[in-house]
């Protein structure tokens, strides 16, 4: 029982980094990116030969590198793709869905199709009770439990924070306030690149990624942030914990085979429950 | 009255024939000729390989233009749908009957009912939140498929059994040839956008596009929007389901990973790179993507990124595609046309 929710714990905090970056940017450049999940995928496919075997120190700038390239990459799509189709959302969504074969492709001609996986930032396991814990899931939770902190320190208590949620709740009057809309758009876009890409080193140091890992990411994370609502960072962290649980216990008592339906599942009852829709990705009509 | 015709664009433009006026008999007499012609004229295994695939992936993509370039609901569930055909077909014929009707007959039925329960989950889904309730629904179907065992799991299911051969009178008709393959494909795809041409030109599309256009005018003018949209998923299903079903007698191999997100995303750039919502634009943007990539000699990574750009260019400067750039090109023709006639007919007027 214990050992079934340890095991969980770790899958939901990657799940629920990745879910944040989408909802970031599809609250704020209103954009539904499905080349997130492939964002994480190349942070992982930059990692692997950059932190090699080389220790510790490797394998920390290794990670900063594959960040800041993402963060980069997110910025400059923020900037120039997803700005110009601003406004369109179903435009936007095709962009993405571009973009997706673009980075499946090229990471294929890169890095070939062989599944990968990357030596665990730590070793070891931790004994909790009866059961036991692998210390880099522990790390992986602190980390994302971190992130998820400071990401709503930043939100709720900075200036920056504050103009970022005025704006996804209502762009034109942030714009007519004198808040620098585009720019701050331009940075989330970065930031939840970089996410992903945190979401990405993480993942591939639990377990293997090929090229195309990135189209069952994106389903998870997508599926996490449909669930828990763009309002607040609390209902995306429920919703994690949520699919991560409820795929695990699925899996231990139902069966294994359908483990990937049971987010799915969830998912269907909210719908459902609100044939209306679901608040999160309920666009207001302009 | 040619002013009228200039502005609003010609009535007898081709792609708006009404349904069973002559043009649109003729024409699908032509093309039924067509597919019985072609197997003969395009004789190498390669042509005919090439003809199948694209006819395959133009049905798809008809079946996807029913609901997004109709209906607005830019489906990326289509792929799994295919993939529900398929499988339908492969297991009739090997735990039920070795009966190429009856299997492909299961494949649309099994294709309109997943894809009504999709549409009746999603019908209170709009535009984006759709494409995503939808790619959630597609992809975990595909990822079940993976793991259960009457579909074969990761490698998937093969048979040996063929469309076999069919009693005509008093001969009979060898369907399991190449040609016969190709004609039967050809001619489901003519069947295909005749069914695409009745509906649209039908109360039912007439409907489909006011809800798609605005949901909120259409429901104030009567139309059930919630029962409409999961209706065309219904019909887009059984299309689906049809070439996913002739697919598995093509390739007589299904697995899971054939119908990821991968497959929905190129049938989408089909769609788009043919122009959505005109009739011939998935066999347009079929054809194109077909003949490109045979041609190209790229290597499986670099093909898939360059249709990536392709999606992305067509996004940003040709959003209504090949079909709508040609119909553009023709309506400024007629328009220039029309106008010329109009200053000649004017006392001392001419061109200048």
């Amino acid at each position: 029982m214990v050992q079934v929710l340890l095991n969980s714990v770790a899958t939901s905090g990657i799940y629920l980094l990745l879910a944040l970056g989408l909802v970031l940017t599809f609250g704020l450049g209103r954009t539904a990116n499905f080349a997130h999940g492939d964002f994480a995928v190349w942070a992982a496919l930059i990692y692997i030969p950059l932190a090699g075997s080389g220790g510790s120190l490797a394998a920390a700038g290794a990670v900063l590198v594959a960040c800041l390239a993402l963060a980069a990459t997110g910025s400059l799509l923020g900037s120039t793709l997803f700005r110009r189709l601003e406004g369109n959302l179903e435009a936007g969504l095709l962009a993405s869905l571009g973009l997706v074969f673009v980075l499946q492709g090229a990471a294929t001609s890169l890095w070939g199709l062989a599944p990968q996986g990357a030596d665990p930032f730590v070793s070891g396991v931790a004994e909790v009770g009866t059961a036991i814990i692998a210390w880099q899931r522990v790390l992986a939770v602190v980390i994302a439990a971190t992130t998820v902190l400071l990401l709503w320190l930043a939100l709720n208590t900075t200036r920056v924070g504050t103009m970022v949620r005025a704006i996804s709740e209502d762009a034109e009057a942030a714009t007519a306030l004198g808040i620098p809309t585009a720019r701050i758009r331009v940075g989330v876009f970065g930031v939840g690149a970089l996410l992903a890409g945190l979401a990405g080193v993480i993942y591939v140091t639990l377990f293997r990624v090929t090229p195309f890992t990135g189209e069952f990411l994106v389903l998870k994370a997508f599926l996490v942030a449909v669930l828990g609502g763009a309002s607040s960072i609390l209902g995306v962290v429920v919703a994690a914990f949520t699919v991560g649980v409820a795929e695990v216990f699925g899996t231990q008592y139902i069966s294994a085979s359908f483990r990937d339906a049971y987010g799915l599942i969830a998912l269907v009852v909210v719908l459902i429950a609100r044939p209306q829709g679901i608040g999160a990705l309920q666009v207001r009509r302009v | 009255m040619a002013e009228t015709e200039a502005v609003m664009g010609s009535s007898q433009e081709w792609w708006r024939w009404p349904a069973g006026s002559w043009q649109n008999r003729a024409a699908l007499l032509l093309a039924v000729a067509v597919c019985l012609v072609a197997p003969v004229l395009i004789g190498g295994a390669r042509g005919q390989n090439l003809l199948i695939r694209a006819a395959l992936l133009a049905i798809l993509a008809t079946s996807l233009n029913l609901a997004f370039g109709l209906g607005g609901r830019l489906s990326l569930a289509h792929a799994a749908l295919y993939g529900a055909g398929s499988y339908a077909a492969i297991l009739t014929t090997k735990h039920l009957v070795a009966n190429p009707v009856v299997a492909i007959t299961m494949a649309v039925v099994v294709g309109a009912v997943v894809a009504y329960a999709i549409g009746l989950v999603t019908m209170g889904l709009e535009g984006i939140s759709f494409a995503i309730v939808s790619y959630a629904i597609g992809a975990t179907l595909v990822l079940v498929a993976s793991r259960l065992d009457i579909t074969g799991g990761v490698t998937g299911i093969s048979i040996e059994g063929d469309l076999g051969s069919v009693p005509v009178g008093s001969t009979t008709l060898d369907l399991s040839t190449r040609s016969a393959k190709l004609a039967l494909v050809l001619l489901a795809l003519v069947g295909s956008l005749w069914c695409y041409q009745r509906i649209r030109t039908s109360r039912f599309g007439l409907a489909l596009e006011a809800q798609r256009d605005d949901p909120i005018l259409a429901a104030s003018l009567d139309i059930d929007v919630m029962s409409l949209r999961a209706r065309v998923m219904a019909v887009s299903g059984a299309l689906a389901g049809l070439a996913g079903a002739l697919s598995a007698y093509y390739i007589r191999h299904v697995s899971a990973e054939l119908f990821g997100a991968g497959l929905a995303i190129e049938t989408l750039v089909i769609v788009v790179l043919g122009g959505a919502g005109y009739l011939l634009g998935p066999v347009l943007g079929a054809a194109l993507i077909a003949v490109g990539l045979e041609l190209a000699p790229f290597s499986p990574g670099v093909r898939r990124a360059a249709t990536g750009i392709v999606l992305i260019v067509l996004v940003l400067f040709f959003r209504h595609g090949t079909a709508g750039f040609l119909a553009h090109q023709l309506r400024a023709r007629t328009a220039r046309r029309s106008t010329d006639r109009i200053v000649a007919d004017q006392p001392g007027g001419s061109r200048p």
